[in-house]
This record gives structure tokens, C-alpha cells and sequence, in this order.
């Protein structure tokens, strides 16, 4: 199986002289092929795990034989429903996400739109939330009865416990990932084709559709399918806003038969986890199929900076479309939040008599849920700091020993090493629950910590991946033919100039780690509660306040960090290489 | 009563060596004081409690070497839902009614499905970390824990207290036993909804459509329990028009349903109540607990010590502890839950939350441990009414 990846904007072009190999003897070498194979091996194993489980079938708490009843339970409604509704939001999220991120990109990439780096700026919010979070906010937007939203305007116009809520939901906290994969393939573009268009007569509407559009169909390709994807698996969404009105996706449906139903039946879990994998798959099979097709379009190798499009009268109602989206998807949502953070009961409006700060000092107080909140934002802290650096740090090593040293079975280690990128996260949870249950790694804050790994290595390997193909390989072999081994050229030319990338590129994996739900939620038994678990017991056990209160802070925890990436353009640019 | 060691591990041979390994490792640090037993030598001169004053004999000399033990084994971990406001006062009576004023008690306030997840995961994994598990409307939990030998074998004598109780809440002596309950009723904010709830059939009203909320039955053995409950005394009609009046189903548990009614959301909440007088407080919101004439399911908090579990000793006093007349009124005054011993008395300003005792509660019998056939049987009529 092969990923498309979305294109690499401010990557030089490779080089024209094939590399020459790394030497192969030395110590080095085999510790760089040890980990290739080690990591390789890491993120089979948990899939055979899962196709293992899938096939066996539980007789009692702690016995299980062959059978393939966990496949026959598939086929039985309930889980068809849950199958078709999966699909329902990955195709709706995917599509709403896809059409506002390009029409978004066009605006801020392409046009003349005023206020052009503030609408990007907070296309970036949702991205840093996780839809967890960003659901919590929409409960309180968009409840029927007391949801800011029918408050204001007075009638139940918006019922956010709904498919159609959740798809929005869902299509919004995506959107900012889609718009940065078409606006990289719009800053990549060859202008030279739309001045010939323009030349030849047509006007700017033909030449955006005809030129522009098909120029960045790449980027919206793909953009849909990876949004297609996480739609599919989303788990925090119709966590929060499908399980209080009976919608229960796929997802859903394995967390549920996991954490609430006793026994929990893992086989059965397994073999809907295969399910769960094989729309992915196809997907992505798919992607690559259309894509393959579409390789005559050459999107790299500008000569010059594109135009920016004058909008003309078209100036305002754009700008207008962009101030409404950072409305729905940033102020909205945060008001609703505030509003119920600092009020001791929330009723949909804002109520002075109701003013208080109790909420906040609840999520800390010394006789309820403190220990589990620091515990919590510890863990993560830890977690994301720990994964952040070995993902990295592993995919400058992969990435060395297939570009470089062009280690035997190297292309098929980078190949399996991206299937992750194609796994729902709930998969990978699955197979390592069944195969780490009885080590003294579950209940740890390590098996998530592996989990995570495995789940974001593909964003590390393209990370680094794409650094490495700026860098001539002719510095390396200088530094050999200078008399240093493979560890002194790593530490001295290859990590110095890749690390760039690699800052970049940890930065945004802090950021992706802290803000897990499915793994987390799937994985956690006890002491090793994550602030997405720490956040869901409390909104099960708290008061409404409490739980907004919680999530604000979660909040501005994850928008300092981003703001820190944000500042140093790393994350963006290396989310753009993903 | 010797504490019981784990069961074998026949038939887990398709492991990993490495996870066998590792289970075999975390197994002999688990079973740590499993081989001691309670008539062990331990020095209990010097040990002063509480509890010991109304005591003589041999019980005073078990309490007092479980006493010495626990005061060696220095925590005691508790995982439950349903206890949140009645907990701090639980534990410091405990400690201070045993005199262990150093004890670590680590508390978890899950949710069902987090407990019976937690236990599951630890007694596969062979990592009992859980000492005491209470629980809520899941005898099937605990018959299940029991026919696996996971669930300690112990007779507490606070069981002469519970006689008779098993004709309203699941109770094995020795295993499990269930010192108040809960019924799933209907809450409502009685300045919002004047007209009141008799009848489980004044929830047909169609001004409360789409305001409505009905416990989870397809992911919660409780609300299936309430729900095969009610099916002896309603139709199935009334689900069918129930149906029309669109309820939420499942919308999260008692906390979270009987907020919704208190800011709004719902105007009636069938949830269980136990939460609703502290939510009525915490937010000064009048809420009111119907109890319709046709009944409802007894539902009983049950209490259960894990086999293998770390701290064997102080379990065994706070399972007769939380059995305690002590416990139970802490219990009832805290949580407004209706007590199962006849010698706890509801305090006259909370009788409207909750059933002053089993007897007067109206339950409706319902057989807790029916078989898998006959529970997926409910569960599915009440998924083809309301769906999944």
C-alpha cells in the first residue's frame, strides 16, 4: 500500500547525483538496522494481534477458542447501522471540511483578502483543540433547549445531538488540517499556467476552475481522504454529542464494548477493529489509484511567486464568509465555554447573579479530583514529551537507513511504517490491549506511550523524510572521506541540519500527543489517565461548570503551546509536509 | 476464611513469552499477602480502636489482628460509581472508627462501565490492584467474578443485619452484598413541570416531547434491570408511544441527567436519584423525585473483595464497615439512597428523594440474574423500539 503525501512546499527538489551509499560495516550500522527492523516490527505486531483476537471467540472471564463469531456478530444490525453512520460522518465531515479549507486556502493564499494572516491564524484553532474538546464547546452551543445558539435567537433552531451536529462538529474540527494540505499545494503552484489562461482570454472564474482548481487537485484529494479518514474513526466527537441521543458510530460501539459492558468481549472488539481498518485502506487505495492518474500535473518547480487574485467586489462578501467561519468555529464555541465556566449553573445565557470562580478552583480541590488532574496533565505531559522525542529521533534513524544506507528491505520497512497513518487509532489500542494485558506494561502510562508511538510514527517519518531530501548526500560522504564514522557524521552534519525540520516536526507531535482521545481513552486502566480521560470521567461525574472549566483550561494549556509553534513556523510547516 | 489464592492459569499458554513473563512477575507481586491468613500470628497488644469498645472474644481478637495487619499493609484501594458525596465522610470514619489515621485509601469514582472494565482488565491481567469494587444494578458482575474465583470468599458479621434483604436487592453472603440502593425514577424541576408525575404513564404527555430523558438499556445492565422491571408491569404499547414522545435515551449518568433537568435541558430525567438532592443544592434549582404508583426496580449498591487483592486484611474491615449501621446512615444522610438495613432511618427532610427502606419502596421484583438469553432478549425489544 502506498500513502499519497500532500505536497511539500519550501522542499528543495532532489538532487540530480543518486546518493551513494552509506558504508556498510561499523557498529552504527547495525544499530541503525536494528531499530528500522525494531520499529517495523512494532507496528505489525499489534495488527497481527488484533486479526489473532478476531479469530477467537470468549467462553468465560478468562478462557477463549477458535471461532469466527465475532465476525458473524458483524453482521448484525446494529453494527451494520454503526458501519453506515461511520461512513456517513467521514463522507459529510470530509466534504464540509474539504470544500470550506479550500475555499478558505484559495482566499488567504491566492486573493488580495484583507486581513489575510489573521483568517489563517484562527483556521489554525480547531486544529489545536482535539474534537473532544471542540465538542464539549459545541454541547453548550448548540443544545436544544439551552444551547447559546437557540438562547439567542430565541427558538430550537440548532439541535447539536444529531447526526447532522455531529458531521459539523466533526467537518470543523478538521477543517484547519485540510486547510493546510491545499493551501501548501497552492503556494506550490506554477502561476505560469494560470498567466497563460489569463493570456489566452479566459476570466478569472474559468481560469480558478479550470487552471487553479485542477492544479491543487491534488491537495484536495488527498485533504478529503485523510479527512475522510479520521471522520470515520472520530471517537470524541460522537463520544460526547452521539452517545446522550443513541447515535453510535463504529467507533463508538468498540469503545463501548471495551469500557462499558461487562465482559468486556476484546474479540469482538478485534474483529470490529478490522472492520474499522478496512475502509481506511480502501480509501487510501483509492487515493493512490486517482492520484496515479492525475501525476501528468507538475506541481513543484516555480519559477516565480504566484499573483495574488484581486477580488474586486468579491472583496467583502469573502472576507465576510472568513470572519463568519472563525465565528462558528472559534468565538462561538469559546464564548459558550467561558460563559458556562464561570457561571454556577448554566442556563443557555449569561446570568450576573449567577457569576462565579468555584468552578475553577473544583477542578483542583483537594478532596474530589485533584490528584487525578494532576496525575493527568502530567501524564500527557510526559507522554507527548517522551513519544515527541523517540517518534522523531526514530524517524531520522528509519529514514537514514532507507535514503542512505539503503538497507536490504528498507523500502518495504518505510512502506509498513506509513500504514499506521492509515490505521484507525481504536486499531492499534485494540491489538495492544490483547497483547500487552498481561505485562507489566498494561495499566502504565507506557502502553500508551508505545500506542502513540506507533500511531504517529508516519508523521515523524514524513517530517524527516522530506528534510533529508534536501540534504546532498555529498556532505555526508565528505565527512567520511574526512575520517569520521557513521556516528560522528549523524551528530555533526546530518542532526545539525535536519533539526530544523525535527523541531518543527516535534513540536506539532507535542501537540497532536496532548490532545489524544481515541488511543488514550481506549488504553487507560487506572493510573495512567490522560487529560482527555481525566476530562471525560469528570464531565460524567461533575457539574456542567466544572467540566467547562476543566476544558477552558485544557484549552489555553494547548493554545500556548501552538502559539509557541505557531511563532516558530515549525509546526506549520511540518504539518504541511503530512 | 483464609484469604484464597489466584485461580490457575490453565489454557493462557498461546501468550507471548514475554507476556507470560511478565504476568507471572506481576502475579507473584500481586498475591504478596494472599498466603497469610487472618488467624496469623500478629501482634495485637498494643492495638486501640473504636470499633473494638463494643467488642469481646474472638471477633475482638480478629478485628484487632486485622486491625495490626492493616496498619502493616498501610492502604486500601476503592473503586466505585454512586459514592461521590458520601466518600470523604466514609473514609475518615473508617480510619477514624479503626484507628488508622495513616491508612492511604485511594479512592476512584468511575463509572460503571470504567469499574467493570478496571477489574476485568486487572484480573485478566493478573494485576489486582483493586481491593474493594462497589457497584450498582451488576449482579451478573459479581455472579461473573465469582464463578471465575476472582471475588474473596468473606463472611462479614455485619451479614446478620442483612437477612431478608434478598427479597429486594442481590445480595451472596460472603460475596457481594448491598448495603443501600437506588431506583431509576422520573426528576423533574417542579417550577418547570407543575403538573407532577403518578404514573410512569403521565411521561406520554406530549408537552414533553424531546424533553425526556431514558436510561441507556443497551449499554447499561442497570437500566436493562429497570427496564425488564417495568416490562412486568407496562405493556409494550407504552414504550411504543413512549417512543413518540422522543426521548433521549442514555444521556449520560445520574449526574449528568439530573443536571440537564436543573438547568433546563430536560424537563423530566429518569435517572437514578441519588444525585439529585446534592445537585439541587450545589446549584439552588428545586428538584423533585416522582415516584409513579405502578413502581419501580430496587436496584442494590453492591460490595465485593477481589481475590488476590493487595490489601486483604483492610479490605475485610471495610467491607464490614461500609456493612455497618455506621456506614449506611453516612450513606443515606449523604446520598439520600434508601438504606437495605432495617436499623438505618431515612432523615424525614430527604424521604422525597428516595424509598425510606425496601419495603416502602414499591419495587418490582425482577429476577437479577437471568440468563444471557433471556436479558439479550430485552435488550433487543427495547433496541427495536428506540434503537441502538
Amino acid at each position: 500500500m502506498t500513502l499519497d503525501a500532500p505536497p511539500r512546499p519550501g522542499v528543495d527538489p532532489a538532487p540530480v547525483t543518486p546518493p551513494t551509499r552509506a558504508p556498510r560495516s561499523g557498529q552504527g550500522r547495525w544499530v541503525v538496522i536494528a531499530l528500522t527492523w525494531a520499529a517495523t516490527i512494532a507496528v505489525v505486531v499489534p495488527i497481527l494481534a488484533v486479526l489473532y483476537e478476531s479469530l477467537r471467540a470468549r467462553t468465560g472471564l478468562l478462557t477463549s477458542v477458535w471461532s469466527l463469531d465475532s465476525y458473524r456478530a458483524l453482521l448484525s444490525p446494529r453494527i451494520y447501522d454503526a458501519a453506515l453512520l461511520s461512513l456517513k460522518f467521514g463522507v459529510g465531515s470530509a466534504i464540509f471540511a474539504t470544500v470550506v479549507g479550500a475555499i478558505l486556502a484559495f482566499l488567504v493564499v491566492r486573493t488580495d483578502l484583507p486581513g489575510r494572516r489573521f483568517i489563517e491564524i484562527c483556521s489554525y484553532v480547531p486544529f489545536f483543540l482535539s474534537s473532544f474538546l471542540l465538542a464539549i464547546c459545541w454541547q453548550y452551543v448548540g443544545s436544544p433547549n439551552t444551547g447559546l445558539v437557540n438562547n439567542l435567537l430565541g427558538g430550537a433552531f440548532l439541535n447539536i445531538y444529531t447526526e447532522w451536529g455531529i458531521i459539523l462538529v466533526i467537518g470543523i474540527a478538521h477543517t484547519p488540517l485540510a486547510f493546510l494540505m491545499i493551501s501548501g499545494a497552492l503556494r506550490q503552484m506554477d502561476p505560469a499556467l494560470e498567466h497563460a489562461a489569463r493570456v489566452c482570454g479566459a476570466g478569472r472564474f474559468r481560469t480558478s476552475r479550470q487552471i487553479t482548481l485542477r492544479l491543487v487537485s491534488r491537495g484536495i484529494i488527498s485533504a478529503f481522504v485523510i479527512n475522510f479518514v479520521m471522520g470515520f474513526e472520530d471517537l470524541g466527537v460522537p463520544l460526547v454529542l452521539g452517545n446522550p441521543s443513541g447515535i453510535e458510530p463504529l467507533p463508538l460501539r468498540i469503545w463501548e464494548v471495551i469500557q462499558r459492558e461487562f465482559p468486556a468481549d476484546y474479540n469482538f472488539a478485534a474483529a470490529a477493529s478490522v472492520l474499522l481498518l478496512t475502509v481506511p485502506v480502501v480509501a487510501f487505495w483509492l487515493q493512490s489509484r486517482l492520484l496515479g492518474k492525475r501525476s501528468r500535473y507538475t506541481l513543484s518547480g516555480k519559477a516565480t511567486a504566484p499573483q495574488r487574485m484581486a477580488l474586486g467586489w468579491a472583496k467583502w462578501p469573502a472576507f465576510a464568509f472568513c470572519l463568519l467561519w472563525t465565528f462558528v468555529a472559534v468565538i462561538l464555541p469559546m464564548i459558550a465555554l467561558v460563559l458556562t465556566a464561570i457561571q454556577r449553573r448554566w442556563s443557555g445565557s449569561l446570568d450576573l447573579s449567577l457569576l462565579t470562580l468555584d468552578n475553577f478552583k473544583a477542578v483542583f480541590a483537594t478532596s474530589s479530583y485533584s490528584l487525578p488532574v494532576v496525575s493527568a496533565f502530567w501524564n500527557s505531559f510526559v507522554l507527548s514529551i517522551v513519544v515527541a522525542t523517540v517518534v522523531v529521533l526514530l524517524a531520522a534513524v528509519v529514514t537514514y537507513a532507507v535514503q542512505r544506507m539503503r538497507i536490504r528491505g528498507g523500502r518495504f520497512a518505510e512502506v509498513v511504517l506509513s500504514i499506521p497513518l492509515a490505521i484507525p487509532g481504536s486499531t492499534i489500542a485494540v491489538g495492544l490491549l490483547n497483547l500487552l494485558v498481561q505485562t507489566p506494561l498494561y495499566a502504565t502510562i507506557w502502553i500508551i506511550a508505545i500506542g502513540f508511538a506507533i500511531r504517529y510514527i508516519p508523521y515523524g517519518l514524513r517530517t524527516v523524510d522530506a528534510a533529508f531530501g534536501a540534504i546532498h548526500p555529498e556532505l555526508e560522504e565528505a565527512s567520511r572521506v574526512s575520517g569520521y564514522g557513521l556516528g560522528q557524521t549523524l551528530r555533526r552534519i546530518v542532526v545539525p541540519l535536519l533539526r530544523p525540520a525535527m523541531v518543527g516536526g516535534w513540536l506539532l507531535l507535542f501537540i497532536l500527543l496532548m490532545r489524544d482521545v481515541g488511543m488514550s481513552n481506549l488504553l487507560y486502566a487506572g493510573g495512567n489517565r490522560t487529560l482527555s480521560v481525566a476530562l471525560l470521567s469528570i464531565s460524567s461525574l461533575q457539574q456542567t461548570g466544572v467540566v467547562a472549566a476543566f476544558a477552558l483550561m485544557q484549552i489555553v494549556l494547548f493554545l500556548a503551546v501552538a502559539s509557541l509553534a505557531l511563532l516558530s513556523g515549525g509546526a506549520r510547516r511540518e504539518a504541511l509536509r503530512m | 476464611m483464609a484469604h484464597t489464592p489466584l485461580p490457575g492459569r490453565a489454557g493462557w499458554s498461546r501468550r507471548s513469552f514475554l507476556a507470560t513473563m511478565g504476568a507471572a512477575a506481576l502475579t507473584v507481586a500481586a498475591c504478596g499477602g494472599s498466603g497469610e491468613s487472618e488467624s496469623a500470628a500478629a501482634d495485637i497488644s498494643g492495638v486501640q480502636a473504636p470499633v473494638l469498645d463494643s467488642l469481646t472474644g474472638d471477633e475482638r481478637t480478629r478485628v484487632a489482628t486485622l486491625i495490626a495487619k492493616a496498619r502493616s499493609e498501610g492502604a486500601l484501594n476503592w473503586i466505585t460509581p454512586i459514592i461521590t458525596d458520601s466518600k470523604d465522610p466514609l473514609i475518615e470514619a473508617f480510619k477514624q472508627r479503626h484507628n488508622l489515621p495513616g491508612l492511604q485509601v485511594s479512592f476512584e469514582n468511575l463509572q460503571t462501565g470504567q469499574v467493570t472494565s478496571r477489574v476485568q482488565s486487572e484480573v485478566t491481567s493478573r494485576q489486582i490492584k483493586t481491593d474493594v469494587v462497589g457497584l450498582n444494578g451488576s449482579p451478573s458482575f459479581f455472579k461473573t467474578l465469582k464463578d471465575a474465583e476472582m471475588l474473596e470468599n468473606y463472611r462479614s458479621p455485619q451479614l446478620t443485619a442483612y437477612q431478608g434483604a434478598d427479597k429486594f436487592v442481590s445480595i451472596d453472603p460472603g460475596y457481594w452484598a448491598s448495603p443501600i440502593a437506588v431506583q431509576y425514577l422520573p426528576v423533574y424541576n417542579p417550577k418547570v413541570w407543575t403538573t407532577g408525575v403518578g404514573s410512569w404513564y403521565d411521561l406520554l404527555d406530549p408537552r414533553l416531547k424531546g424533553k425526556i430523558s431514558w436510561p441507556g438499556v443497551p449499554s447499561s445492565e442497570s437500566a436493562l434491570l429497570m427496564y425488564r422491571g417495568l416490562r412486568e408491569v407496562l405493556p409494550l404499547s407504552y414504550f411504543q408511544s413512549l417512543k413518540n414522545n422522543a426521548p433521549r435515551i442514555g444521556v449520560g449518568n445520574s449526574t449528568v441527567a439530573t443536571q440537564m433537568v436543573s438547568q433546563g435541558e430536560l424537563t423530566i430525567a429518569v435517572t437514578q436519584s441519588h444525585t439529585v438532592h446534592n445537585t439541587s443544592q450545589q446549584l439552588g434549582v428545586p428538584l423533585e423525585v416522582a415516584f409513579p404508583k405502578e413502581g419501580a426496580v430496587l436496584d442494590g449498591w453492591s460490595v465485593g473483595i477481589l481475590t488476590g487483592c493487595p490489601h486483604p486484611a483492610t479490605a475485610k474491615l471495610f467491607m464490614d464497615f461500609i456493612l455497618s449501621e455506621n456506614a449506611v446512615q453516612i450513606m443515606v444522610e449523604k446520598q439520600a439512597a434508601t438504606p437495605v438495613r432495617d436499623d438505618v432511618k431515612m432523615p424525614a427532610e430527604l424521604a422525597h428523594f428516595a424509598p425510606a427502606s425496601p419495603g416502602a419502596a414499591h419495587a418490582i421484583p425482577v429476577d437479577p440474574l437471568a440468563d444471557r438469553k433471556t436479558m439479550q432478549a430485552s435488550r433487543d425489544e427495547f433496541v427495536g423500539i428506540f434503537g441502538g
